[in-house]
């Protein structure tokens, strides 16, 4: 049989009866130094700063947690659902408000996406583009020789082969490629640019008024003769005088121009000249405008 | 320094008069007489000397900045405690959000036991220390109203003002952690 253990001591009331005094001399003594050094310097209030450091990390916190609900995603339709390939005839409304109409046979991809920017390829035929302005993207649209940059505007890009062809019907776009005058030009609202194996033309401008450069103008006449493939993807053109070149050499204007813009009279770009460079006019049969 | 007069030659609202008057010796006075009670109090419910230094420092110095406030120059004793049970919580609950936030991990260096009188017996020791323990899992306020009652031997009256509570509230703390505390030692002794 085990034996039964003793009950528990009962502590004192109060326990401090068994309790050493905290409150020792030297203790004392050494409290009352404190309070008198902090009394002769009081320690300046740290409230303004707690209060600098509380509203600091609440607006960090506030910034991240904030909801990014008005923070737009990649671009989408308008209908929901993600971008992809769109083969035309087709009109396609975006989430943003933009529209892209393609014609029989253009074709579109996707290249890039997110909230900042969207990189369209038109890989073949012609689109117009109404991008909306002020929005939160900025568009690019890739087009083989050249890529056009837009905010906010309407534009039709045109592809064929070894050519492009940008048409501006309203507001800005920057049109850049190793072809283009310069590697970069600004069309706005009536301007036209097409970029061909060694030509340009540019809408509502003279002939001769962009200047190629000199390995441009000496290959030229040699470069046209490569552009039946392209000429034969085009708009049929319409009959032309014969004009007169830079040369004083009278020359078919079919030779003149790479191609010509569909002849719509709802084209607003169409015989419109907005700029003119004072640039040394361009050879025969190698650019020509469209006015 | 200066020898200070017996306790009964001067009250405390003569040194608090004093001691707005900007009368050193007077403020020395009113530390002397009683710091002890309000540090050991402090140093056993906070548990960390160098915690229980500053919350004393702190309290007399609070208590001296505001003497002009204390509308009753003779009930100094109990504003106080009332000062520094109120730093004591301030104390307690800082510590305890450090806990939560992984800052704090060290365990205090004062526990009733480590506090046992040199003459006490093992056993006496060992019932401490298992107090200790059951203490460490009260709600502050709880093992507050216990410890200032049953430990420092305060009356209720004392502790419900040094706590800012009514009476009724301090009691009902008091006896709950009684309850738990009598609870565990019957559970244990079964």
């Amino acid at each position: 049989m085990k034996p039964e253990l003793p009950d528990p001591p009962d502590l004192p009331d109060p326990i401090a009866d068994v309790l050493k005094d905290t409150a020792d001399e030297a203790r004392v003594r050494r409290l009352w130094r404190g309070i008198e050094a902090r009394r002769a310097s009081p320690r300046r209030s740290r409230a303004p700063a707690l209060a600098a450091a509380v509203a600091l990390a609440a607006g960090v916190l506030l910034w991240i947690a904030w909801p990014r609900a008005s923070a737009p995603g990649p671009l989408a339709l308008a209908g929901g659902g993600a971008l992809s390939t769109m083969d035309g005839p087709r009109e396609v409304l975006l989430d943003d408000g933009s529209r892209i109409v393609l014609e029989q046979g253009a074709r579109v991809e996707p290249l890039q996406s997110s909230a900042t920017a969207v990189t369209l390829l038109l890989a073949r035929g012609r689109a117009r583009f109404e991008v909306q302005p002020g929005g939160p993207r900025r568009w690019s649209i890739e087009s083989g020789v050249a890529t056009v940059e837009v905010v906010g505007t309407v534009f039709t890009v045109e592809r064929g082969v070894g050519w492009a062809r940008v048409e501006v019907e309203r507001g800005v776009v920057v049109v850049r490629g190793e072809r283009v005058p310069d590697r970069a030009a600004r069309l706005a609202r009536g301007d036209a640019l097409t970029i061909g194996e060694g030509e340009i033309a540019r809408a509502g401008e003279p002939a001769g008024a962009v200047a190629p450069s000199r390995r441009s103008r000496r290959g030229r006449s040699r470069r046209a003769s490569r552009l039946p493939a392209a000429r034969a993807s085009r708009p049929p053109r319409r009959a032309r005088t014969p004009r007169r070149s830079w040369r004083g050499r009278t020359r078919p204007a079919a030779r003149a121009a790479p191609r010509r813009p569909p002849r719509s009279s709802s084209a607003p770009w169409r015989g419109t000249t907005t700029r003119r460079r004072a640039s040394p006019p361009s050879p025969s049969g190698a650019w020509s405008s469209t006015c | 320094m200066e020898v200070l007069p017996p306790r009964d030659g001067v009250g405390d609202a003569a040194l608090v008069e004093r001691a707005l008057d900007g009368d050193r010796w007077a403020m020395e006075a009113l530390y002397r007489r009683h710091v002890s009670r309000v540090t050991n109090a402090v140093t056993r419910i906070v548990g960390r000397s160098a915690d229980a230094d500053d919350v004393v420092q702190e309290t007399f110095l609070v208590a001296f900045t505001r003497l002009s406030e204390l509308r009753e120059p003779a009930a100094f004793r109990g504003w106080i405690a009332r000062i520094a049970m109120n730093e004591v919580r301030g104390r307690l609950r800082k510590r305890k959000w450090l806990r939560r936030l992984a800052l704090d991990r060290d365990e205090g260096d004062v526990s009733l036991e480590s506090l046992a009188a040199d003459d006490a017996s093992p056993e006496v020791r060992a019932e401490l220390a298992r107090l200790d323990r059951l203490l460490a899992s009260f709600d502050g306020e709880v093992r507050m109203a216990w410890m200032l009652r049953h430990v420092e031997g305060w009356s209720l009256d004392e502790v419900a003002a040094a706590l800012g509570c009514s009476l009724a509230t301090a009691k009902r703390r008091i006896k709950d952690a009684t309850d738990r505390i009598d609870a565990h030692l019957a559970g244990r002794s079964r």
